[in-house]
């Protein structure tokens, strides 16, 4: 049988880290999110904070992420060399795309969500801005769904999670802003530049030098 | 895409990626030079669209505008 290669979600790190519901479909498991979202593989732009062995020696790498939501962790191995491989070059602080499947770990008091890369690679802000504008919208969609209470998996996140879509929507609102922000810091700073590039211009015109 | 759409967008035309190759003395070397530049970015893309692919004809980088966020932040 083939089977389509299932699609990378787009999930804020808030909504991510709660998905412990885990569902199975013939062979594929997926974690169902807070807003009812299933999601097998996830694309994420994050910031990676850093990366540490997990064991010397095992070549088993936790890495730190953050994206303006929250923090998450993934854990890459020698079944993931490809990614290893990145890491090892990467320094962070620095900004990361990343594919990978999502896990949930049972542990003894509570589950945790966790990501395994399947592709690992340093990208520009304007990446980052971007991602968080599609996830945003991504989940305000999600948000939508959950308010019309219609379809298995919104009526099974209700159940499980019975989220508070007001919280959703602030943490969405705060990620757009702090973007938003960011771009017009940016965008001063760059405006700023250029009245200082005149002013150096003036300092040249000074009469000294040719009065010698 | 073809090889003018590749180079514009990564610097890497023919003759760079042979040149990777024979110093990096690797066929995966071109590769993982290109994977680097382009995996994880959002592309503005116009071609001709067939069942799962694009016939390339433009590609370029995409990058947001500071007036998608102020609008989107309105919205919310």
């Amino acid at each position: 049988m083939i089977r389509r290669r299932e699609v990378a979600k787009r999930v804020f790190a808030y909504e991510l880290t709660r998905s412990t519901h885990v569902l199975q479909e013939e062979n594929v498991k997926y974690a169902l999110t807070p807003l009812g979202e299933r999601v097998n593989r996830i694309f994420s732009v994050s910031v990676l904070l850093d990366k540490e062995e997990v064991r010397p020696d095992t070549n088993l790498w936790r890495m730190r992420l953050s994206d303006p939501t929250g923090v998450f962790y993934a854990y890459a191995g020698r079944f993931n060399s490809e990614a290893v491989e990145t890491l090892l070059d990467l320094e962070p602080p620095v900004i990361v795309a990343l594919v990978g499947k999502v896990r949930v770990f049972e542990g003894v008091t509570r589950k945790l969500v966790s990501v395994v890369p399947e592709n690992l690679v340093e990208v520009e802000s304007a990446v980052r801005d971007y991602w968080v504008l599609e996830t945003a919208k991504a989940t305000l969609k999600r948000i939508e769904e959950m308010e019309k209470k219609e379809g298995e998996d919104v009526k099974l996140a209700w159940n499980i999670y019975n989220p508070n879509l007001e919280e959703y929507k602030s943490v969405v609102k705060q990620a757009v802003s702090l973007i938003r922000e960011e771009l017009e810091e940016l965008e001063k700073e760059f405006e700023e530049e250029e009245e200082d590039f005149e002013f150096e211009e003036e300092e040249w015109d000074l009469t000294e030098l040719l009065e010698d | 895409m073809n090889e003018e759409n590749v180079k514009s967008l990564t610097g890497i035309g023919l003759e760079e990626a042979k040149r990777i190759a024979q110093e990096k003395l690797d066929r995966g070397a071109v590769l993982s030079e290109l994977k680097s530049r382009l995996l994880g970015r959002y592309f503005k893309v116009t071609g001709t669209k067939g069942g799962r692919y694009i016939l390339v004809k433009e590609v370029d980088f995409y990058k947001p505008e500071l007036k998608e966020f102020k609008l989107l932040g309105e919205a919310i």
